[in-house]
């Protein structure tokens, strides 16, 4: 029994910072996620039920915020997950009283297909289809940066003033198109000139190294979805 | 707030907001490239961790803000407040004076009403403990509490005696000035005061000598006598007569009767008052009544003394009787009386030696 909790502690401790182990933990412990959910539900979770997503993402919070003074991974695991359905709960509480679109009473025809829809739904598929592969190429080039989107994500800036310190930075690379030169050609960001050009903290900017080599990328050519998407930072808005 | 969908685990998904922030958040069945708005973002424990750590060293250095703060109070109030000694000056108001570490005066009181009616008209208030008691002295000089030459004791009580002693010779050498003689005692040695009102009110004086307050004893005839002792062996003695007419002082140790010239020296009686069980008490008192002459002769039947014919003035000696007036006994009449109840010895009186009122005896009857 303790070989077991040991060799579950030495997994979660793995999967902290190894994206691709966190989502094999997880895999793995997927009866666990569905048995929680099911104590919750009262009822055996579908695969397309929210609630067995919003499990699994507790299990992964859980994975993430572990530390051997908590005691039992799978106990801390098992609340974690009770609280988030609980949140979710009240949250989706408030809509309550609301149909879903796929509902319908004969079971022939969802709600969906009676209500009229004037947005032009190819099109839309086209812009995802072309965000996904904007998204693809981005992800790929980021490799050669060493960086992934995880990475990314938990290397950007979390308070506000840090925030707008490495948007300052990307504006002034954005207007000096020799820095994003600069970076391409290196394959390394230019913290000083871009510290230096655009009146900031050195230090902050090397906090979020990472998170700079994302957007920077984003700011060259090839990504106008994105770019369009975060148009109003580009802006300074 | 947008958020495009980036890339899709199977537990969490990671979104890009319109702020060009990159968060975790729930796969909600997402595709990438998708546009979602509500995101159930990722809860990072660190920051609540952080948080916590956070308030938790704010409080850790408040608390030791407030622990050095009031270690310093603590340490600042016992330097300058805290009464560490104490001097007492035993004069009639009884005032004494707390000082703190440095020996300055910190407090001034007295538990008598006369002392704080004194304090009511001085303050010693940020000055040194010679000072304090100079002027109280002389303060108390000025009322008549004290006067010139008096000696005024002073009670010191110190934690240590090295203060006691720096205290001391502080107080004598400092004292000097004044015209008063100071003895500095320690604290112990300090007697207990009489909780008495009269003595709080009224300092305390020596008693002065009066001799109108001396009032004698006063004699009451009124008092009962003490019951004579009655003794059949001892024969009846009669009192001793004192032809100088001066009081004879009366003690427990019997005094042989004067004896003039040409007299046998009057016959002692001890032996024979030996076998008397009973004898009244004997007061005697440097205060004591003249012994009082009682008029009343004894019956003839008993001899005079030897002198008693020589000068027929001194009959009227014979009529002398000696007894102590404090004593309760009244001499019976023993002109009524047969001799056997004659008292053999009247209580006070002076037994004359046996011997010599033996010999008077003899003699006389040999006349």
């Amino acid at each position: 029994m303790n070989s077991d909790a040991h060799q579950i502690i030495e997994q979660v401790i793995a999967a902290k910072n190894d994206s691709r182990k966190a989502d094999e933990l997880i895999s793995a412990y997927m009866p666990f996620i569905k048995s929680e959910t099911s104590k919750f539900l009262k009822r055996p979770p579908d695969e397309s039920d929210d609630e067995l997503s919003i499990a699994m993402f507790a299990f992964y919070e859980a994975v993430r915020n572990y530390s051997r003074l908590k005691g039992s991974f799978l106990k801390f695991a098992a609340l974690q997950i009770k609280n988030r359905l609980i949140d979710n709960y009240r949250k989706e509480k408030k809509n309550k009283g609301q149909i879903s679109l796929d509902s319908s009473d004969d079971e022939k025809d969802g709600l969906i297909e009676t209500i009229q829809d004037d947005h032009d739904e190819y099109s839309e598929n086209e812009i995802r289809e072309a965000t996904r592969n904007e998204i693809a190429e981005l992800s790929a080039q980021m490799t050669e940066f060493g960086v992934s989107m995880s990475d990314v994500a938990e290397n950007s800036p979390k308070q506000q003033r840090t925030l707008e310190i490495c948007q300052k930075a990307v504006r002034y690379a954005r207007n000096n198109p020799e820095i994003l030169d600069e970076f391409l050609r290196t394959k390394r960001v230019p913290l000083a000139k871009l510290a230096d050009g655009a009146d900031v903290e050195r230090k902050s900017l090397e906090r979020h190294r990472r998170y700079l080599v994302a957007v920077l990328l984003i700011c060259t050519n090839g990504y106008e979805i994105m770019r369009g998407h975060i148009m109003q930072v580009l802006k300074g808005r | 707030m947008k958020y495009m969908v980036m890339e899709c685990h199977e537990a969490y998904a990671v979104l890009m907001d319109e702020s060009s922030r990159f968060v975790t958040a729930a796969n909600l069945h997402y595709s990438v490239g998708q546009t979602v708005t509500n995101p159930v973002i990722l809860n990072e424990d660190n920051s609540s961790a952080k948080r916590q750590n956070f308030i938790i060293t704010r409080f850790a250095a408040a608390a030791a803000c407030l622990l050095l703060i009031g270690g310093t109070g603590y340490g600042y109030y016992a330097k300058n407040y805290k009464t560490c000694s104490t001097v007492l000056l035993s004069t009639g108001t009884d005032i004494q004076m707390g000082l703190n570490k440095k020996g300055e005066v910190i407090s001034i009181s007295s538990d008598s009403e006369y002392g704080k009616e004194l304090l009511k008209e001085y303050s010693g208030s940020s000055k040194d403990m010679l000072t304090v008691a100079n002027e109280i002295l002389e303060l108390e000089m000025s009322k008549g509490i004290v006067n010139d030459g008096d000696t005024v004791d002073l009670y010191i009580s110190a934690p240590k005696s090295e203060v006691f002693n720096s205290y001391k010779s502080e107080l004598e050498n400092g004292i000097s000035d004044l015209k008063i003689k100071v003895d500095v005692h320690k604290h112990d040695e300090h007697p207990v005061p009489k909780k008495d009102k009269e003595t709080e009110i009224n300092p305390v004086k020596p008693p002065v000598p009066n001799d109108e307050k001396v009032k004698p004893p006063v004699h009451d005839e009124k008092t009962e006598a003490v019951p004579p002792v009655k003794n059949d062996k001892i024969p009846a003695v009669p009192p001793v007569v004192n032809n100088d007419k001066k009081p004879v002082v009366t003690e427990n140790i019997p005094v042989p009767p004067v004896v003039h010239e040409n007299e046998k020296p009057p016959v002692n009686h001890e032996n024979n008052m030996e076998n008397n069980e009973e004898k009244p008490p004997v007061e005697h008192g440097h205060n004591a009544e003249k012994p009082v002459h009682d008029e009343h002769f004894p019956d003839d039947n008993i001899a005079p003394p030897p002198h008693a014919n020589e000068n027929s003035d001194k009959n009227s000696d014979l009529n002398e009787v000696h007894h102590d007036s404090e004593l309760k006994f009244s001499y019976p009449d023993i002109h009524s009386q047969s001799p056997a109840e004659v008292p053999p010895h009247a209580v006070g009186t002076p037994l004359p030696p046996s011997d010599t009122i033996a010999s008077a005896v003899t003699d006389s009857c040999a006349d």
